[in-house]
């Protein structure tokens, strides 16, 4: 190996070949590997706000976390060496459903010496995990934030994610594929380019567990198979330490201190941001990949905003609250559930007090995390799902055609507006576009976006087969369906062009949008609010029902109105429509993805949903 | 590829003079599969240059690989205009001819990469630098010093204080 004469840059074009674990290897190899490559690990590096750090702070002086120890700490030497080369940092401070789990009890009393000997005695004051109130200290060390900020001089895009465990849990509820498959949620909105070693491990044990069942001459239903996986590893499925309807006390405690700690560490984050007005002369983005909805408060302020003048791309995603947790008079952790529809209200008006005056920015991208097609587990998978925080909903979406009565935020400054995993009224939708027609806005992605179908509104007129689909095209579309709405937003090619005469397109509309982008799109219906029956068999085979059914006791209460839920089966004539029409595709490429809602009991993942760009 | 090329007797020649100042006679359009060649005769005015080029950080040896390498690749669509490197799909596949065309004792490997560098042949540094690669990947630290003949010179402590950098740095 030419030590001495190989730059730089040809170390970065081979690194770019390979994974982190890697690149730590590298770095051990010997002195000019770790001065070549050092870099190339830190450009991305998201810190997770938790034991590692309290680990490696602890390690330094044995217990406690003392300052003078932090800044000697080896910690804060990665930001002085490797701080100017990250390009994207990221903090999670999540809180972990293992660790929620496994929340140790507390010793309700403990001993108190006197001159006739020891005795034990309630705690005088509320006593705290040791863990978490560490945590809280680093947090709430300000110049040891300010320190990490000082160092980041060359910072792109900031991460921030940060979850307090109130919102929907999993708990018990997950596929084996799940559990074999688990990784920490991604922040920065990259694919790496190769698996790390333990993501290749996983993959491999699940393509083992697989073909070993298939082999064994079991039916290819994938539902059927996590089940038997399930029992076939000897852990009892439904027995977890984790029950989300009913916490233990511990559990309770865990969530009332993380979320004390929690806000100590917002607050010490946007404080150091506001101390360091135009220091982030290169910062383009702000990720915020999961904020809990309690928090969306910390980041209302003007004066964060106005400390990052350069942010031109903001991503939020936020987690709404199923329960919230307080402290009783008598000191105990309590928590009651609260409506998760509570959650839109502060994100709406997050949206439209906050974020949608600032001028600088041009390209938003807001979103639920929860439910939708993308979450794990049958309890939550395609369901959850929540409207878009675009806008107040009317009470009544079946009758109201009244559109003026709509508040719908208008958004001046952006170019680019991402909405993602939420449901929306064929209304709402139609009416966010024409707004926007005078104003900036050039591409609208809808990200898992689906249109609410009204029950009363059944009855497909649509023909399908060969041929079929153009002569839909010129029938009235169904109200409320995409068809119809399509025909009013798209920016390009409308009913007419088929030779409908039902199109409502208006023929003078100017507009400047250029584009819209679906990325699988469809329909969901809101069983709670028009109190269809819900928890239906359905398509599901027994077993797969039962297990919903123990599940389905252990989960927090979904039966708010606002709730959606995906709906899979979609006349095939309309979609046949929407390909023929606008060369939309339909389904999902991604099979891996697919397997996964198979593995939840439903039907594969993308089925009647399309994607394309209009 | 190399079976539709043209025929090499039309193309006008170019001379290229190695380190070790050996004279080589190629096409011109092979030549060209050097962005730094071709920059080179475009600011001759296109015209093909009569004089010999000298090649000063690559010795005949070398010359003559890369120049293989090129003669192969003649008809390859040039490359797309600047991909981003973070769309890029960074596949380690190597296609079977580069393969074979790379196996080759390490010494000359760096000498083709870094070759490829300087003449600035962006395939030809791809396909290196994805034949080192592939030589680092899975590998642990000793592994890697084994393969490349590299001795470990840090301390234990150094050692330490990297493994634990390495720890908390994620990426996701």
């Amino acid at each position: 190996w030419p030590l001495s004469s190989l730059p730089m840059e040809l170390y970065e074009e081979i690194v770019s070949y390979l994974d982190r674990d890697d690149i730590k290897s590298m770095r051990l190899v010997c002195k000019v590997f770790d001065h070549n490559v050092s870099q190339m690990l830190f450009w991305n590096t998201v810190v997770p706000f938790n034991s590692a750090i309290f680990d490696l702070i602890k390690g330094e002086d044995g217990c406690s976390t003392k300052l003078t120890s932090v800044f000697d700490g080896h910690w804060l030497g990665v930001f002085k060496n490797f701080g100017k080369h990250i390009r994207k940092f990221g903090m999670s401070f999540d809180l972990n459903e293992d660790a929620l789990a496994n929340a140790p009890g507390k010793s309700i009393t403990a001993p108190h010496s006197s001159f006739w000997g020891v005795y034990d005695y309630p705690h005088q004051q509320y006593n705290r995990y040791s863990y978490i109130a560490g945590l809280e200290d680093v947090a709430d060390d300000g110049p040891l934030m300010n320190f990490v900020f000082v160092s980041l001089e060359n910072v792109q895009e900031l991460g921030l994610s940060v979850d307090g465990g109130l919102g929907w849990i999993n708990g018990p509820d997950s596929s084996l594929r799940a559990r074999v498959l688990k990784r920490p949620p991604r922040m920065f909105n990259h694919s790496p380019n190769t698996l790390d070693r333990r993501a290749q491990a996983q993959r491999e044990l699940w393509d083992i567990l697989r073909t070993a069942y298939q082999s064994a001459g079991r039916r290819e239903s994938g539902c059927e198979q996590s089940i038997l996986y399930s029992t076939a590893l000897g852990s009892k499925p439904y027995a977890t330490c984790l029950v989300p309807v009913c916490l233990t006390t511990p559990q309770k405690e865990w969530l009332l201190e993380t979320a004390w700690a929690q806000r100590a560490f917002l607050l010490a984050y946007t404080l150091s941001v506001i101390a360091h007005p135009w220091k982030f002369e290169l910062l383009h983005t702000l990720n915020v990949s999961r904020l809990s909805a309690a928090y969306l408060n910390t980041l209302a302020r003007d004066d964060f905003w106005d400390a990052l003048p350069s942010v031109r791309k903001v991503v939020i995603r936020v987690i709404p609250s199923f329960r919230t947790v307080y402290k009783d008079s008598n000191g105990d952790a309590m928590t009651y559930d609260i409506p998760p529809s509570h959650s839109i209200g502060p994100f709406y008006k997050f949206l439209k007090d906050t974020l949608s005056k600032r001028n600088g920015i041009e390209d938003l991208t807001i979103g639920w995390v929860t439910g939708g097609e993308h979450a794990e587990g049958m309890c939550a998978r395609n369901k959850l799902l929540l409207p878009s925080p675009i806008g107040t909903w009317p009470d009544m979406p079946e009758t109201d055609t009244d559109t003026s009565s709509f508040e719908i935020i208008e958004f001046p400054h952006i170019d680019r507006l991402t909405l993602e995993n939420c449901w929306i009224l064929p209304q709402t939708l139609e009416q966010l576009v024409l707004r926007h027609d005078p104003l900036r806005l050039k591409t609208l992605i809808l990200d898992s976006v689906s249109l609410v179908k009204v029950p009363t509104q059944a009855g497909s007129a649509y023909l399908s087969g060969v041929f079929g689909h153009l002569r839909t095209l010129r029938l009235r579309p169904t109200p409320g369906s995409w068809l119809e709405v399509l025909d009013v937003i798209s920016p390009g090619v409308n009913l007419t062009n088929f030779g409908s005469t039902f199109s409502r397109a208006d023929a003078d509309r100017t507009t400047s949008l250029e584009e819209i982008s679906f990325r699988s799109c469809g329909y969901s219906s809101l069983p709670n609010f028009f109190g269809a029956a819900r928890t239906q068999q359905g398509d599901m085979d027994n077993e797969t029902w039962a297990r919903f059914k123990v599940l389905k006791n252990q989960m927090l209460h979904s039966g708010n109105a606002m709730l959606g839920e995906i709906v899979q089966t979609v006349d095939e004539g309309e979609l046949e429509a929407l390909q023929a029409g606008w060369d939309l595709r339909l389904g999902w490429d991604d099979e891996e993805e697919k397997e996964a809602a198979v593995c939840d009991g439903l039907l594969p993942g993308g089925t009647g949903r399309f994607s394309g760009t209009v | 590829m190399a079976a539709n090329a043209q025929p090499t007797d039309a193309q006008p020649k170019i001379t290229l003079v190695s380190s070790d100042n050996q004279k080589i006679l190629v096409d011109r359009d092979i030549a060209e599969r050097s962005v730094l060649l071709k920059h080179m005769i475009q600011d001759f005015g296109g015209e093909t240059p009569d004089q010999d080029i000298p090649i000063h950080n690559v010795n005949e040896v070398v010359l003559k690989k890369v120049i293989e390498w090129c003669e192969h690749h003649r008809a390859d669509p040039p490359a797309t205009a600047e991909d981003d490197s973070d769309n890029r799909k960074k596949s380690t596949d190597i296609e079977e001819w580069d393969q074979k065309f790379m196996q080759v004792d390490q010494e000359m490997l760096f000498e083709i990469i870094l070759a490829a560098n300087y003449l600035d042949i962006k395939p030809l540094l791809d396909v290196g630098c994805k034949t080192v690669a592939n030589m680092i990947k899975g590998k642990s630290p000793d592994e890697i010093r084994k393969t490349f003949n590299i001795t470990n010179d840090f301390t234990p402590e150094e050692e330490d204080q990297i493994r634990r950098e390495n720890e908390w740095a994620e990426d996701r």
